[in-house]
């Protein structure tokens, strides 16, 4: 009888924990925790703007985490930008068609309301011609990445809750360019009135609103009341967001926001390297977990418009010098793969294992010094050479690396002098194309297409080794118009493989990360990104477990 | 000799010191009358040695990796164990040192050449050129130290030159009102008046009589000012901004391997933290046995 009397309330409780409830703060260190925010106006065309706007600003389109694996889908949303079609739903586009070939109808949502904003916008609700204000104010920036809107020949709005893009030509990647890419926010037309550059006036239908942003410390959103999305939680559906507050600390030193989550100031921290998870697992162990590999690839880049880089005999070399394996092994513990850049293993067939590559490419991966120095003396520079390596200082995992990549290259007679730089500075002199010979830098996997044309096609904005090929360029022009998925696969395939045996990197092992959460973060497994690198409506659907947080004794 | 130049000499000598030289007398006056500030001397040579001939005393390189060898435990073959790419922490120690050293004496070096010209200058001449120089130091002293070194750094970018004369310009401009406050003081002496009366030459007084006069406590400033700079050149070397890697620095391998790996080998932040207090503890304290025994404010008590 007491067992029963037990079960019962023991059953009870576990009913009203898991009942979701309003209210509370939700902090987060997220991927991106020691950066702070790049420029708040979409016209800069800043790779971090989804991240730092997308809980306020939507998009037309959005991962469905109705489908994610924590719901019984199939899709982790952990890809940094790359949601299969499967996985897409309509955020501000309700439904789509074609007409024709080449004209995509969008019907945007009636009850999606931007918020009031004081010095820019009464509350109203959202309109095509917002859309088109959109797309135009990034379209029109002179800071726009070379050939990304080519396809599109003109945008208008049909009616009022109408949008119709005329595309000159198919682009396999329309949905991510101007749908769920890092430069798909829509912002109300009133923000052609006002400083874009001011945190204070980005608007949006989402389930936050920007209060506040603390500079280097802080963006702060409170929940927006009339957001008009739902979250159906166990067959019962909740107006969202559930937090009344969700902060993204800005914390720049790895010690201080590790020490952040495990005194409870963190409610998730998304990303840590594998050396601080066993003693957290240790000292902590009410924390839950989720493993994955990393979304960005990590490359020493080589200047291949300039000397000694543009002989292709130096840079296999230097990948040669490089003892992968034992980074993978000892470096990262294991806890990396050897190759899985520039295509990501969770790219599904688009991804080719490197088993299966040509032998040259699996050289590249094989430690080999003597033939490193062979090649080096083939190429002219028997007695080696000195170069800049550029690295950012926001990155403790490439910091710890660096020093172990100039002892490889010591060894052949390659000498580096290492730069490290702060991340503006830094990302600025790739943009401008002012860096240095080397840059070791981390940069996103995207999606299969754009991980190529992004790279590696000439004149592109995050081409960091400036590599330039008409047929390479013209191979990726191509796979933009392919319809046919698998055909896609096979030219992606061989082109990748091409990129890599070019070398235009020293190319090196993608490591895991983890990200870690306290129980009291409830509807939530570990999903990262919905969009391009855009967590926001994720954090829209989390609810905090006040209690359980308390009896844990944080209060 | 002017009259403070005979009582350093004394000072230096040992009022009842039979006759040997100065600085030998000195010593043993130091080992006598400030045991504690002699240790505090030993230490400093120690590391001055270390420092000097690091490229000698270094069992291994200061990148030598390897990593079957990463972050073992202090034995007979790594004395201070090894870090997270199997280097050597002894020998990145010794190499930090070597640092420490390159940036602390040059720096601290050029931070008592601008104290010195500031402050005789200042101090000398007074009227409108020490109100103005001294106002400008004023205007100096109310920045933060750090804040104004990370500023700067930002800016010029981080780099052994770019710390030496940053710290030398920080902590000379800061120094001179030091000097400038014994100048004044001597300037009134009868010595320089009576040089002045003869038609001595401004140049002349100020190296003749002024700067002789000045140099214990020109030679106090430079040892605690060089301790300062260490400990600033870790302070920005902890926080990113200080010499680039490989090179290590005590700083640096503070706040990098010995923090990130902080639990999976505690030597990692003990090695140089332990280094750091000794070396700027006992450069502190030998300063402070300096001072004690050359200030002639200070005889007697």
């Amino acid at each position: 009888m007491r067992v029963l009397l037990l079960l019962s309330v023991l059953a009870g409780m576990k009913v009203w924990a898991e009942t979701p409830q309003y209210g509370g703060d939700l902090n987060v260190g997220t991927v991106n925790v020691t950066l702070s925010p790049l420029s708040w106006d979409p016209a800069d065309w800043t790779w971090k703007s989804n991240h730092d706007t997308g809980a306020a600003r939507e998009q037309l389109f959005a991962g469905d985490l109705d489908k994610s694996i924590r719901k019984g889908g199939a899709y982790p949303f952990i890809a940094d930008a790359y949601l299969p079609t499967e996985s897409i739903r309509g955020e501000l586009a309700e439904s789509w068609s074609w007409e024709g070939d080449l004209t995509l109808v969008i019907n945007l949502r009636r009850n999606a309301l931007f918020t009031d904003r004081p010095g820019v916008m009464k509350a109203r609700l959202l309109e095509a011609e917002d859309v088109v204000f959109s797309y135009n104010l990034i379209d029109q920036s002179p800071k726009r990445i070379p050939t990304y809107f080519d396809h599109i020949k003109n945008v208008y709005a049909r009616d009022q809750h109408t949008v119709v893009f005329e595309f000159s030509q198919y682009n396999a990647e329309w949905m991510y360019r101007f749908g769920y890419g890092y430069y798909s926010g829509i912002s109300p037309r009133e923000l052609g009135k006002v400083d874009r550059k001011d945190w204070r006036n980005v608007s949006g239908t989402g389930p936050f609103i920007l209060e506040k942003y603390v500079q280097a410390n802080a963006h702060i959103y409170t929940r927006n009341d009339n957001y008009w999305d739902q979250e159906t939680i166990d067959g019962k559906q909740y107006d969202i967001p559930f937090v009344d507050k969700l902060i993204y600390r800005i914390i720049k030193d790895e010690a201080t926001y590790l020490t952040a989550l495990r005194t409870g100031q963190l409610d998730i921290l998304e990303a840590m390297r594998w050396i601080a998870v066993d003693h957290l697992k240790e000292t902590t162990p009410e924390l839950k977990w989720n493993r994955w590999l990393g979304t960005s690839g990590t490359f020493l880049s080589l200047r291949v418009d300039q000397k000694p880089f543009d002989d292709v005999r130096v840079r296999r070399a230097l990948n040669l010098a490089v003892n992968q394996k034992e980074i993978v092994e000892l470096f990262y513990g294991g806890h990396a793969e050897l190759m899985a850049y520039p295509q990501h293993p969770g790219f599904g067939d688009y991804f080719e294992p490197l088993a299966d590559m040509p032998e040259a490419v699996q050289a590249l991966f094989t430690y080999n010094p003597k033939k490193a120095r062979q090649l080096l003396d083939e190429a002219g520079v028997p007695e080696g050479f000195t170069f800049n390596v550029q690295v950012c200082s926001c990155s403790p995992s490439n910091m710890d690396l660096i020093p172990l990549l100039e002892s490889y290259l010591k060894k052949v007679g390659i000498q580096i002098i290492i730069q490290p730089m702060e991340y503006a500075s830094f990302l600025s002199a790739m943009t401008t194309k002012t860096h240095g010979p080397g840059y070791l830098l981390n940069s996103g996997h995207v999606n299969p297409i754009t991980t190529l044309r992004k790279s590696f096609v000439t004149g592109q904005t995050w081409n960091p080794s400036q590599y330039s090929s008409d047929y390479f360029d013209e191979q990726v022009r191509l796979l933009h118009l392919m319809r046919d998925e698998n055909e896609r696969i096979e030219v992606l395939r061989a082109l990748t493989r091409e990129i890599l045996a070019e070398a235009p990197y020293i190319w090196l092992p993608v490591a895991y990360a983890h990200t870690a959460w306290w129980p009291w973060v409830k509807n939530y497994g570990g999903e990262l990104r919905v969009g391009a690198v855009r967590p926001g409506p994720i954090y829209g659907r989390i609810w905090v477990d006040e209690k359980l947080k308390a009896d844990l004794g944080f209060d | 000799m002017s009259d403070v130049t005979a009582s350093l000499t004394a000072t230096l000598s040992g009022s009842l010191a039979p006759a040997r030289h100065p600085v030998v007398a000195f010593h043993r006056r130091l080992f006598r009358e400030k045991p504690l500030g002699a240790i505090g001397g030993i230490l400093f040579a120690v590391f001055l040695f270390c420092g000097l001939f690091a490229d000698f005393l270094a069992p291994f390189g200061l990148n030598e990796t390897d990593m079957l060898r990463r972050l073992q435990s202090p034995s007979w073959s790594h004395w201070f164990g090894t870090d997270h790419l199997g280097r050597d922490v002894l020998s990145r120690i010794l190499f930090g040192a070597q640092l420490s050293v390159i940036v602390g004496f040059l720096a601290a070096g050029l931070a008592t050449i601008i104290s010195i010209v500031l402050g005789v200058v200042t101090g000398y001449f007074g009227g409108a050129i020490d109100m103005t120089i001294q106002r400008f130091v004023d205007a100096w002293m109310t920045f933060p130290d750090l804040v104004l070194l990370i500023v700067v750094i930002s800016i010029v970018g981080p780099g052994v030159p770019q710390i030496v004369i940053i710290l030398g310009c920080l902590y000379g401009i800061a120094g001179s009102r030091i000097i400038r406050g014994s100048v004044i003081g001597i300037r009134e002496n009868m010595y320089v008046h009576a040089a002045q009366s003869t038609g001595a030459s401004t140049p002349h007084i100020l190296i003749f009589h002024i700067l002789p006069n000045v140099m214990p406590v020109v030679i106090v400033l430079f040892t605690t000012r060089v301790g300062a700079v260490i400990l600033a050149e870790a302070g920005l070397s902890f926080l990113g901004l200080g010499v680039p890697p490989p090179a290590p620095t005590w700083g640096s391998m503070l706040s990098g391997t010995g923090r990130t790996y902080m639990y999976l080998g505690p030597w990692l932040a003990l090695a140089p933290g332990l280094c750091l207090t000794v070396v700027v503890y006992a450069i502190n304290i030998y300063g402070d046995a300096l001072r004690d025994l050359l200030d002639p404010r200070m005889r007697g008590r």
